[in-house]
């Protein structure tokens, strides 16, 4: 059975995409695509609102989701030549899974999912598997070309019985990451986010345990890779701009749904979701009718003062303004408890509490991973053709040597606010 | 953010098990963490962690996030403070007394704890409960994966879990 170089046996259609250029899809994919589950994708941006920072990034999860399949097809079909992968079939199976892996992504992505995190314990990955487990039109696509829809959504959770697929989709150098570096620096305009996609794949192998292993030559690019995503972390997915009006839109959000419980997308449990899913209502639940039930509840007359206030802020761009930002590199983990500078934006957004209204300001911590420091995930590296050690302890590579965390602590007010909570603070002395 | 209990629960079991006497700067310290994670979610508690398999096990990766907290919990009972022995709730207590009563009956059953045996334990029980495909036989696919495991180790791991009615008898 010939294949092409991206896993794909009999190509059904070839999109053109502005990362990898002609990507090819099978019938299934294809069949998969014209879903409109999937198609909801097109209407779900992949940077929530990092076009309010970066004009330009307004790409969406349904391309970045076929992209990730394109490298998901080139990695295991190069595996499969290899011997690393046994069945041909598999390829199909990977390049399904890589496919489905962000069906699941609530509208503005990662602006709205702490949302879902928090309140029903539901990640995007949850609502994936909700998603493929309930879509009968998913199923019987995957079921008519002979796919166990259990089989994919076995790898997007990491439970599937080949843990070299599992470390395909999720792994500290996976493909999923492979294509969102690439394209959301190409979008944002960052150009030190990029990587060298075709050395990386080019000296990719599988080690004698099953572990994803890179070639000692190679090492320039996985470093590269590790770089990339560091300054992707500091300059695009934490911007100080680019967080405020995440967390805004997700206070929006948070609002909405204690005032519009009739609103059926304001989704209020899992069986919520299964219900839409099953309905079909399910493929409106994105960005766009997100944008769209804002601007009805802010023209409507009966909306709370500060739901009006956040609204109009959102989209006259005039947000939370960061009036601390602590943001710095660490090889620790962030002891929220005992953090001195967590306990300084603590004592200020107190006093800030006295200037503004709650819904006014927001404080923002996390500790962000940059690097997986556990041997199970870590790429490995091998050595003169033969044994294979983590990047982590190799001392050619710069990977040993780049922090491991990046710690970000910052108090947010709204634009309107913003000089006389700074004049304010001044004024006790607490900021310069 | 962190959940306190959770690295309490971990470090506490940890600590009862005698296994807090590697270096946590180290590799060995953090698969600890992991298969003893892994345990307890399923025989203790739900500690709502999310595990895949891969060729070392079952592995977390927010458990990542609980190393430094752990190894912390450990230092404090070691330097005197009060470490594992802060308080926990009753359900909490009886998390780790579940968990605790697992693995001494594993350790008495396979003759010692470590770092191999706790991978055998927790890959199988992985394998049994959670792998899709599911193995046809647990075993067989474990010794495929792991190529280096003591057969009679494997084997007898597989008879706890199926005495523990964890893994089917084939």
């Amino acid at each position: 059975m010939v294949i092409t170089e991206s896993g794909v046996k009999n190509v059904a259609k070839r999109i053109y995409d502005e990362v990898h250029g002609y990507i090819e899809l099978s019938d299934i994919e294809l069949e998969i695509v014209n879903t409109p589950v999937f198609q909801r994708l097109r209407y779900v941006k992949q940077l929530a609102t990092a076009w309010y920072v970066y004009p330009g990034a307004t790409h969406t999860r349904f391309s970045h989701s076929i992209g990730a399949m394109h490298i998901a097809g080139i990695v295991s079909s190069k595996f499969y030549r290899y011997g690393y992968i046994y069945e041909l079939n598999d390829i199909q199976l990977i390049r399904l899974a890589a496919l489905l892996h962000d069906i699941g992504h609530t509208p503005f992505s990662h602006a709205i999912e702490p949302f879902y995190k928090y309140r029903l314990g539901l990640g995007h990955e949850d609502i994936s598997r909700v998603i493929i487990e309930e879509s009968s039109e998913i199923r019987e696509v995957l079921s008519k070309h002979g796919f166990d829809y259990k089989e994919v959504v076995a790898i997007l959770e990491g439970r599937y019985k080949e843990p070299l697929y599992n470390q395909l989709l999720s792994s500290d150098v996976d493909i999923d990451r492979m294509d969102y570096l690439i394209r959301d620096a190409l979008h944002t305009g960052v150009s030190y986010g990029t990587i060298d996609l075709q050395r990386l794949i080019t000296t990719l192998v599988v080690d004698g345990d099953g572990n994803i292993a890179v070639l000692d030559k190679g090492i320039d690019a996985v470093d590269n890779f590790y770089l990339a995503r560091m300054h992707m972390y500091k300059a695009v997915y934490y911007h100080k701009t680019l967080v405020g009006y995440e967390l805004i839109l997700r206070k929006i959000y948070e609002l909405l749904h204690e005032y519009y419980p009739d609103e059926l997308l304001l989704f209020r449990s899992i069986q919520d979701i299964r219900k839409a899913v099953r309905n079909g209502d399910i493929v409106y639940w994105n960005d766009d009718w997100l944008l769209g039930f804002m601007m009805n509840v802010y023209r409507s007359g009966r909306v709370s003062k500060e739901l009006r206030e956040l609204i109009e802020a959102f989209f006259k761009r005039r947000g939370y303004k960061v009036v601390i930002d602590i943001s710095n590199f660490s090889n620790r983990s962030l002891n929220v408890e005992e953090d001195k500078d967590v306990e300084y934006i603590q004592n200020v957004a107190s006093i800030v509490k006295h200037v503004v209204e709650e819904h006014q300001m927001a404080t923002f911590v996390d500790d962000i991973k940059i690097l997986d420091e556990d041997i199970h995930v870590v790429p490995r590296v091998i050595l003169a053709g033969k044994r294979s050690i983590p990047i982590t302890e190799y001392n050619g590579s710069i990977v040993r040597y780049i922090p491991r965390r990046y710690h970000v602590r910052r108090l947010y007010v709204l634009s309107s606010k913003w000089s006389r909570v700074v004049e304010e603070l001044k004024l006790r002395g607490l900021i310069q | 953010m962190l959940n306190k209990e959770l690295a309490l629960i971990i470090a506490k079991t940890i600590k009862n098990l005698g296994l807090d006497k590697v270096d946590v700067e180290g590799f060995e310290f953090r698969f600890v963490i992991q298969k003893v994670g892994y345990v307890v979610q399923k025989i203790g508690c739900d500690l709502g962690l999310k595990f895949g398999w891969y060729s070392l096990g079952p592995y977390s990766r927010t458990l990542q996030n609980y190393y430094s907290v752990i190894a912390d919990i450990l230092s404090e009972e070691s330097s005197g403070d009060q470490g594992v022995e802060k308080g926990l709730d009753k359900d909490t207590e009886r998390c780790v007394e579940k968990t605790l009563d697992f693995l001494n009956d594993y350790k008495e059953y396979v003759g010692e704890l470590d770092i191999r045996s706790l991978e055998v334990l927790a890959s199988l029980m992985m394998l049994c409960t959670e792998i899709y495909p599911k193995p046809s036989n647990p075993l067989e696919e474990l010794l495929k994966r792991k190529k280096g495991i003591p057969l009679d180790l494997a084997v007898k791991t597989q008879r706890f879990l199926v005495d523990k009615n964890i893994c089917a008898l084939l």
